[in-house]
């Protein structure tokens, strides 16, 4: 009885929680498929989302998005398999130190540097310009990153590091053909985790760009919320629009977060 | 000897991307921030600019605004942090049972942390949206229609609403963190203690807590600095309104550097936060590099 009784409050608190984090979602869902947000409309339809793609602002900004996020991914992931790879493989001298700093940039607080930063893009011209936020949103998420990467790449013995190097294979074959596919599902979180905070990223955007000629998805978002003439049932579809690739994403890797790596962050 | 020094010079050569991407973008702008800080920096009078000491800590230190800021995120922290811990051990112990469908539940909890936080705000304002959301159509309908209120423009509550909207997003992520952690306490340890008579509410303070303790104190001290740093969260939700009622350093900061130009006291502002942060930090730091070593 008493375990009957344990099976009910652990499915009905754990469904409360689940109601709880999807009525946002779902209210948001059902407002971007109504052609006008009135409590009457009940006709669902896809109109909204028809203007997002067929507007050229929108749609670019979408573009921009994907765009920035995969070079922020691909960049981010190199960077810091290339140096975990040099850590993990030499134990240089000095290494304590490193790992400290690596660990104290992530308590950096954005907001501090953004602002001698956007003075920096200023003078190089890098404001406005996708090559800025990818290497201002690329820099403030090397850090979690590198680290992650040190945590996986420990795990790979030194002896294979040294025997795929005997033929005197150079580095990135030895990360392409060996080490990668050794750690390819802690790569698959690394990669993840940088698409997905450089695609939700609103700050760090609002910074570099100082029109909506360069904008990412978040950005273009918050400019139509604030200004008055933006359409309710439009602005919903975006925001689905910009929810639904981390979620999906999620699902692909979700079995990863089980796995305990969470805690290392 | 040689060798050794092949071997360093490798390393750091492997390093060396990383190493110049985050000294030019992050190590250069933070000493570049703490040494404006001392400066009356503004955008629109660039040629102005001059030595002021201290004067910008003054300016902080006599300014309402900016202790109202600070008050709101403490308390922002003091109630968040706690509320998603005691959500998330919740959630924790509660995924653990190994029941049927359980993944389903695991696979599906994290949604709200994986999405952006402007569309996870844009999200809560159509649910919460005077007249036409869901809430107030069902406090309508259950008759209580003088519950509804503007709730992210009320001065009453709109401070609640953004503790709800940081506890939304991160209980889940506290559960998840914890329960890898769970899953792997020795089933022994249980055992012996419910053989020496202890009570499940016991066994969770004497066995199940100390086991968990290092992620707990990982998890509540990444939170800290999260939440006390956080701009996008109130700045997409209230903007720090109404009349400063959810102000935050963060917020208070962005306004000083990019509606007034102050880049000067902007400055100063990070700098007081960046020391503030500095003690959590440092434990923090230990931490993670005792469990890494």
């Amino acid at each position: 009885m008493n375990g009957k009784f344990k099976v009910f409050g652990v499915y009905f608190f754990l469904s409360t929680v689940i109601v709880l984090v999807m009525l946002p979602m779902a209210a948001a869902l059902w407002g971007s498929l109504q052609h006008q947000i009135t409590p009457e409309s009940s006709i669902l339809s896809w109109s909204n989302y028809a203007q997002v793609f067929q507007h050229p602002g929108l749609f670019r900004s979408i573009l921009t998005s994907l765009m920035t996020a995969s070079a922020v991914m691909i960049l981010v992931v190199l960077a810091s398999s290339l140096g975990a790879y040099g850590l993990c493989r030499y134990s240089p001298p000095g290494l304590r130190m490193v790992l400290g700093w690596l660990i104290s940039l992530r308590m950096f607080p954005l907001l501090l540097m953004l602002i001698p930063l956007f003075r920096f893009f200023m003078q190089t011209g890098l404001s406005n310009t996708v090559w800025g936020i990818i290497l201002a949103q690329g820099a403030f998420l090397l850090p979690a990153s590198f680290w992650l990467s040190l945590v996986y790449f420990r795990q790979i013995p030194i002896e294979v590091y040294e025997a795929a190097e005997v033929d005197g294979a150079p580095v990135w074959v030895v990360m392409y053909r060996i080490v990668w596919p050794l750690v390819a599902p802690g790569i698959g979180v690394i990669a993840f985790l940088t698409f997905v905070h450089s695609w939700n990223d609103y700050v760090i955007v609002s910074i570099v760009t100082q029109s909506l000629q360069v904008s990412t998805l978040p950005f273009t978002l918050v400019n139509m919320v604030n200004s008055v003439q933006g359409n309710q049932g439009v602005i919903l579809a975006l925001a689905c629009l910009l929810a639904l690739p981390p979620i999906v994403l999620y699902l692909v890797v979700q079995r990863q977060f089980h796995k305990g790596w969470l805690s290392t962050l | 000897m040689r060798a050794y020094w092949k071997r360093t010079l490798w390393a750091y050569g492997l390093l060396l991307p990383a190493g110049v991407w985050v000294l030019v973008l992050m190590f250069y702008p933070l000493a570049r921030a703490i040494v404006d800080s001392f400066t009356n920096l503004n955008l629109l009078k660039p040629d102005a600019l001059r030595w002021i000491g201290f004067d910008n800590y003054v300016t902080l230190w006599n300014d309402p605004l900016f202790w109202s800021a600070l008050k709101h995120s403490l308390l922002l922290t003091a109630w968040a942090v706690p509320l998603e811990l005691g959500i998330g051990l919740m959630i924790a112990l509660a995924l653990k049972q190994p029941l049927p469908k359980i993944g389903f539940f695991r696979a599906t909890i994290l949604f709200g942390w994986v999405i952006s936080i402007v569309a996870q705000v844009i999200f809560f304002k159509t649910l919460v949206n005077p007249h036409t959301g869901w809430i107030s159509q069902w406090l309508q309908l259950a008759g209580l229609a003088d519950w509804e209120r503007n709730w992210f423009q009320d001065p009453q509550v709109s401070f609640a609403m953004v503790v709800l909207l940081h506890v939304w997003r991160n209980a889940p992520f506290f559960g998840i963190s914890i329960l890898p952690v769970l899953l792997a306490i020795p089933k022994a340890l249980y055992e012996s203690a419910y053989l020496d008579g202890a009570t499940p509410l016991r066994q969770f303070f004497y066995v199940t807590l100390p086991q968990i303790r290092w992620i707990v104190v990982a998890l509540v001290l990444g939170h800290i600095v999260f939440t006390f740093s956080d701009y996008t969260m109130v700045a997409v939700s209230t903007g720090g309104g109404p009349v400063y009622a959810t102000e935050v350093i963060p917020t208070y900061l962005y306004k000083q550097a990019w509606s007034y130009h102050e880049l000067g006291l902007a400055a100063a502002t990070g700098t007081v936060m960046f020391l503030l942060l500095v003690v959590f930090a440092i434990v923090y730091i230990r931490h993670q590099l005792k469990k890494q070593s």
